[in-house]
């Protein structure tokens, strides 16, 4: 094994990728809030299998890593998938001449994808996967000066990798502080291990990993995460890979219910998106099976336009192509008058909610659903728009809206929305017809106004700064703060309340999730009025799921 | 002799008034207010006390009608005499037909002189006009003069609201081009402004007290300190609001005097209960 050639790739990718899903589940708990967030494990698995889907068949080890990068980039899911794509975007780069890889070769590989993750964001923190990355580069190229032979290298990279982990929690105070090594961190170490395996030409089963316990405190607890890292998604296995056809069409009726339409749909295939509202809603889905998921769609309502792909075909064509597609093409077809907005954003009532602000698109997705780059890409495009504002409304989605921002054909800006309140604060008296700095600035406003909080049950046992948190116990937190917490919702909205701060003539908004009814929300809300005399509240229907509330203060 | 008349509208109150030196100098034809099958004149067989408990009660939507032309020939007739000269001062006539009743009323006089203006104002933006008027006749001046000054206030007032709810306009149709803020999902305390005569869209916001705060800003911006001549603040079953508003505006307009008055039946039917908003006559 001298040279690394386009199908070991795959195969190392392939094994990296079962690796991770034996181990979705524990490095999903790594979190430092006990809360239903962006699940990190989840979003790899699924950005490492949008890569392996675009990979195409070797040799090439160029062809092989071109395609990857461009299926990471597009499949990129919260912040930990958007670097994995960019590791990915990094080895295309360095690799892109090559039709094999010596381990100099490979080293190098290595250290341009640590560039090219640190480079995608804006303020690198250490003690994240960008240092495990970084010091997993660093290893491979000093093994590689000796001379090593490729495996060699690439476990002297990984213990180098393992040993930077270990670090992170006492590099990263939050993470020290909450005893967990980096999720993200431990994924890329975990994928690193199966890749070695495949590498070394071992194609059984992976062991199971060791809970990954920090020198200087106990092992991450892997008990007890709520539903939130459970969905669908993840029952996805490699076998099921290959979806032939690219399905798109739009659904036309009187109450439609894009939940209702996309759990019908979910089980014929993946890439999955349905976004619109009770009279259109438009499917993207890559399946073997577009006829019965036209039938489906015949069922509820009337198709008014049909798209279908076969995308084997498709990656032929662009395997022959360039990659070098950042964007900024001409944007051709459709055009729209003024400024799209396009919000990430999960619940019946917040899909309504954007949709009456005139928001162009909504794209499901949150705080345990994080969108892929490219399902943002194809929602910003369909929008027709020359012009979108992108709302990703969760700080685990920014990175990779700014991603799609430039995968799409069109010009977007990203607003950083970090909640799904500041999002509505955003699109509030929304002009389209205004140029797209003065929206975005107008909208920058507007968001600095607000402070949000979400109210949550503790996922585990756990210890934020010096309160003990019990499994099951309500929380508020607020931007990596725990601002209450309680067994009773009543008391939990007053604490996270009185921490925003309000003043006098200030607007408390409560936007309930779908465990909430609407006579409790009521009660609720009457109660915060009256424990804030001076402030206006009023409660409004989200339907996000997992919170029980999301709470505004203006 | 110069006589004034206006409608009901006016807002004007004899307090107001008699503080404005003009008790008795303006005569106020009053509109209907229709509560189920029963009619009340505005202003004189309904106060604006049992108007806004009546409302609250919700017993019955009211609507309202304009004074018939024969109402305001009977108040020519009766104050005037051949020769006189009347100068009859209306809501704007894109909200009302009250304008083109005093206009087909004042046809039907050949012996005297009856100017009959469309003020494009309502409520004390009509009120303080008609009361100056009434100020300038007691002091002298004549109706040309008059009729100039009158031009100048409706070329320079300001009028700016803050409704509650858009449901009262909306259901009574003088919502206007604020119908573009209808439809959304959150509840959206909207600032409105009299444009050209009818109900137009200033601003969106949320939350009554930053509605409030931005009328204030908005009304600066117009009417910036020291060019104020004469103001009012205007509300609907809100006068603590509006006493609190008034008091901002003293502050901010360095001891201006802001009169404080409630609105009437008729416009608080259009409006709706909440409705709070300022009058500025600038230079």
């Amino acid at each position: 094994m001298d040279r690394l050639t386009g199908d070991l790739v795959i195969a190392m990718a392939k094994t990296a990728l079962v690796h991770l899903q034996k181990n979705e589940r524990r490095i999903n708990a790594l979190n430092v809030f006990p809360v239903p967030d962006g699940d990190t494990a989840t979003n790899m698995i699924l950005t490492l299998k949008a890569a392996i889907e675009a990979a195409g068949d070797g040799p090439s080890l160029a062809r092989v890593v071109e395609g990857m990068a461009r299926g990471a980039l597009r499949g990129a899911r919260g912040n930990s998938g958007t670097i994995v794509s960019q590791l990915f975007h990094g080895f295309h780069l360095a690799l892109r001449t090559l039709e094999s890889a010596g381990p100099m070769e490979m080293a190098r590989a290595f250290a341009s994808a640590s560039s090219a993750a640190y480079a995608a964001v804006h303020e690198p923190k250490e003690g994240t996967i960008l240092t495990v990355g970084r010091r997993w580069a660093e290893a491979a190229i000093a093994e590689a000066e000796r001379g090593s032979d490729l495996i060699t290298v690439f476990e002297r990279a990984l213990e180098a990798a393992e040993a930077a982990l270990e670090e992170t929690p006492s590099l990263l105070d939050v993470l020290g502080e909450a005893g967990v090594v980096d999720a993200g961190g431990e994924g890329l170490v975990v994928a690193l291990r199966g890749a070695l395996a495949a590498l070394r030409g071992e194609v059984s089963e992976p062991e199971p990993a060791p809970a990954y316990a920090p020198s200087n405190g106990r092992a991450a607890s892997a008990t007890a995460f709520p539903n939130g890292d459970s969905h669908h998604r993840n029952a996805i296995h490699l076998a099921d890979i290959e979806y032939a056809y690219c399905t798109e069409f739009l659904v036309q009726g009187e109450s439609l219910s894009v939940e209702a339409l996309r759990e019908a749909l979910m089980p014929l295939g993946d890439s999955l998106i349905v976004v619109g509202d009770h009279r259109l809603v438009k499917v993207h889905l890559h399946t073997n099976r577009p006829g019965r998921a036209l039938e489906v769609a015949c069922d509820v309502g009337e198709l008014i336009s049909v798209n279908i792909g076969n995308m084997k075909e498709q990656n032929r064509e662009h395997v022959r192509g360039q990659l070098e597609q950042n964007g900024k093409t001409n944007a051709n077809g459709k055009v729209h008058a003024g400024v799209a907005v396009v919000a990430v954003a999960s619940g019946k009532g917040f899909e309504e909610l954007f949709y009456s602000q005139g928001v162009a698109c909504v794209v499901s997705g949150g705080q345990s659903m994080n969108p892929s780059a490219g399902e943002l890409v194809d929602a910003i495009e369909a929008t027709g728009a020359k012009h979108v504002i992108l709302l990703p409304n969760n700080k685990n989605i920014i990175l990779t809206a700014e991603q799609a921002s430039t995968l799409a054909k069109v010009e977007v800006t990203v607003v950083p929305t970090t909640s799904v309140p500041q999002g509505v604060a955003a699109t509030f008296d929304f002009n389209p017809a205004a140029s797209p700095d003065v929206i975005a600035q107008k909208m920058k406003r507007a968001i600095a106004a607000v402070r949000t909080a979400e109210v949550t049950r503790a996922a585990r046992d756990a210890k934020i700064g010096d309160v003990s948190v019990r499994q099951g116990e309500l929380i508020a937190v607020s931007d990596g703060m725990l601002l209450g917490r309680a067994d009773a919702v009543e008391p939990v909205l007053i604490q996270a309340v009185e921490r925003l701060s309000p003043e006098i003539g200030s607007l408390v908004t409560l936007y309930y999730g779908d465990e909430i009814d609407e006579q409790t929300a009521e009660a609720h809300r009457a109660r915060l009025a009256e424990a804030f005399p001076g402030c206006e509240v009023e409660a409004y229907y989200g339907g996000q799921p997992l919170y029980l509330y999301f709470i505004a203060v203006e | 002799m110069i006589h004034i008349v206006t409608d009901s509208t006016s807002d004007l109150t004899p307090k107001l008034l008699s503080e404005m030196g003009v008790e008795g100098r303006v005569h106020i034809v009053p509109l209907t207010v229709h509560f189920g099958e029963v009619e009340y004149r505005d202003g004189v067989d309904l106060g604006r006390k049992e108007f806004y408990a009546m409302l609250a009660r919700g017993d019955a939507m009211p609507r309202t009608s304009q004074p018939s032309p024969a109402a305001f020939a009977d108040v020519y007739r009766e104050i005037s005499r051949p020769g006189d000269t009347i100068i009859s001062l209306h809501i704007s006539s894109r909200l009302s037909g009250t304008h083109q009743s005093a206009a087909l009323a004042a046809r039907q006089f050949d012996d005297r002189t009856i100017e009959v203006v469309d003020t494009r104002s309502v409520a004390l933006g009509l009120g303080l006009m008609a009361a100056e008027a009434a100020q300038a006749a007691v002091a002298g001046e004549e109706s040309k003069q008059i009729l100039d000054r009158i031009r100048r206030r409706i070329a320079s007032v300001r009028i700016l609201f803050v409704v509650d709810t858009l449901e009262y306009l909306q259901r009574n149709g003088r919502i206007g081009k604020a119908q573009a803020l209808v439809g959304g999902i959150l509840n959206v305390k909207p600032i409105l402004a009299l444009e050209d005569g009818i109900v137009a869209p200033v601003e969106k916001v949320r939350g009554k007290a930053k509605a409030v705060e931005r009328l204030v800003e908005r009304l600066i911006e117009a009417v910036p300190p020291g060019k104020l001549e004469m103001g009012a603040v205007m509300h609907a079953a809100a006068p603590e609001q509006a006493e609190a508003l008034a008091g901002r505006l003293h502050e901010l307009y360095r001891g201006a005097r802001f009169y404080v008055e409630e609105l009437g039946p008729t416009v608080g039917t259009h409006a709706g209960p909440g409705t709070l908003g300022v009058v500025a006559f600038g230079q």
